[in-house]
């Protein structure tokens, strides 16, 4: 019976989301008449007795196809997987990349009240138009794609028949995938602010690490100061390992992105990144301090020292506690990560073989 | 199956495409859900694949040529499906050409 729910799911996922729950429950009930016609009612039908007649129906793909007028749209639903979530990754990190770098204009010396608003007032025009820009320029290319590239032009019952003859020998019900439950389900947003974040930390970190630091000013309007908080050293130790993860985990959202759903593997690629943070984060706690704070209190005069009093009040020793802090919390994800595989993925593993 | 089987198949699926409908409209007079009406058909001597039918049934549907209920007759619910006022009409009209066509085509061949 489960394979049916899984027959369904892969049928109906590439279908408009509002037509998959009355498309899906058509398709069990007609799952459920072949079966009686062909074996009899019975409350429960065998494996093979299943896939025999899902074999007969062809590939979930096959079967989705057939609803392809509904989507009959200047981007099928194929490249739309990869038109939405590349278009939204896009706009967000050039969005985050604006306001960011309008929050360091602000710093500057002579900024006043009316400045401020001012500046303000052309981010959110400017945010407009580089959005609409990316929209425009992402979907003409996805046409141009859909439209030009012979093997992305769904309609024609041709392609439908090469498939099928394709498909006859090479598709078998149980190589459908388990329906995604709980824990295993991945929202699109998820992985895709992920990967906003990580972009937005790779260049601030690559390109402008020496913007990086304390602002402040002693009064409204009178100019920023600035304080550079990382030391250079301990950067340029770190950066390529940080660079490392940061790649890592924007291949992980990737990856998420395209399955939708965690996967064991995907799993132990999450756990296996986290235990490289942990690594190193614990050579942070031993190589180079990370803030040097000798070189920091060095700046201060009369008025900066003032700024620092919270950041001299911690000393290098309670930056290593907060990194062991970091690393427990990271331990209790890996945990919490395992827990997961054995609830999800090894549950929906068991009845499979029996 | 060779160049000339492939041909002959893809016209005759061309000819099952364009009668389907008025086969479909025609036996929708009183409802039925999907899985009866392809043996319907069946036994009346048109085969169709499930993976054609039931997209056809939902454009029409759609379309207000048919209209659609969930009922629960036998062990579980099932959609059956009927034809509309406007699918009547439409079927009378269809049925119209299509004896107008299959007239001429049998003059034809004669």
């Amino acid at each position: 019976m489960e394979l049916i729910e899984r027959y369904v799911y892969a049928v109906v996922k590439w279908l408009p989301k509002k037509k998959r729950n009355d498309i899906g429950r058509e398709l069990e009930s007609s799952i459920y008449d072949a079966l009686e016609s062909r074996f009899g009612e019975k409350t429960e039908y065998t494996e093979e007795e299943i896939s025999e007649i899902l074999s007969e129906m062809g590939s979930p793909w096959k079967a989705a196809a057939g609803y392809t007028w509904m989507s009959d749209r200047l981007i099928s639903p194929e490249l739309l997987q990869i038109y939405f979530p590349l278009t939204l990754i896009i706009c967000g990190a050039v969005t985050l990349g604006l306001t960011i770098s309008f929050l360091v204009g602000i710093f500057i010396p002579g900024m006043t009240f009316g400045r401020f608003i001012l500046r303000f007032l052309e981010l959110i025009p400017s945010i407009l138009v580089s959005v609409a820009t990316i929209v425009g320029f992402t979907t003409i290319i996805f046409a141009l794609i859909e439209h030009s590239i012979p093997g992305y032009k769904i309609k024609p019952q041709l392609e439908k028949q090469r498939r099928q003859a394709a498909e006859k020998s090479t598709w078998k019900p149980s190589d459908l995938p388990a329906v995604p439950k709980g824990k295993q389900k991945v929202a699109l947003w998820e992985p895709i602010l992920g990967i906003c974040f990580t972009i937005v930390f790779v260049v601030l970190f690559n390109m402008f690490p020496d913007k990086l630091g304390i602002y402040y000013t002693q009064q409204w309007g009178s100019g920023w100061n600035f304080v550079p908080i990382f030391s250079e050293s301990a950067l340029r130790t770190y950066l390529p390992y940080w660079n490392i993860l940061w790649g890592l985990s924007v291949i992980l959202n990737i990856l998420l992105i395209v399955k939708l759903r965690w996967t064991l593997s995907l799993r132990l690629f999450d756990i296996v990144i986290a235990f490289m943070q942990i690594a190193v984060i614990g050579a942070m706690i031993k190589g180079p301090e990370l803030i040097d704070m000798e070189k920091l209190l060095s700046y201060s005069n009369a008025d900066v020292a003032e700024a620092l009093t919270p950041l001299a009040e911690l000393s290098n020793n309670s930056i290593d506690i907060l990194l062991i802090i970091l690393i427990v919390a990271i331990s209790l994800g890996i945990l919490g990560k395992i827990v997961n595989i054995f609830k999800t993925d090894i549950n929906i593993r068991i009845p499979e073989d029996k | 199956m060779n160049e000339q089987d492939k041909k002959y198949e893809n016209a005759v699926l061309e000819i099952r495409r364009g009668t389907l409908l008025i086969c479909v409209l025609s036996q929708l007079k009183s409802p039925h859900y999907g899985y009866e009406l392809i043996q319907l058909l069946a036994t009346g001597g048109i085969e169709i694949d499930q993976n054609t039918l039931y997209p056809l049934l939902r454009r029409l549907e759609e379309q207000n040529i048919l209209t659609s209920d969930w009922s629960v007759e036998g062990s579980r619910p099932r959609k059956y499906y009927s034809i509309s006022d406007e699918g009547t009409e439409l079927l009378a009209r269809l049925s119209e050409e299509w004896n107008r066509i299959s007239k001429s085509v049998s003059e034809m061949l004669a």
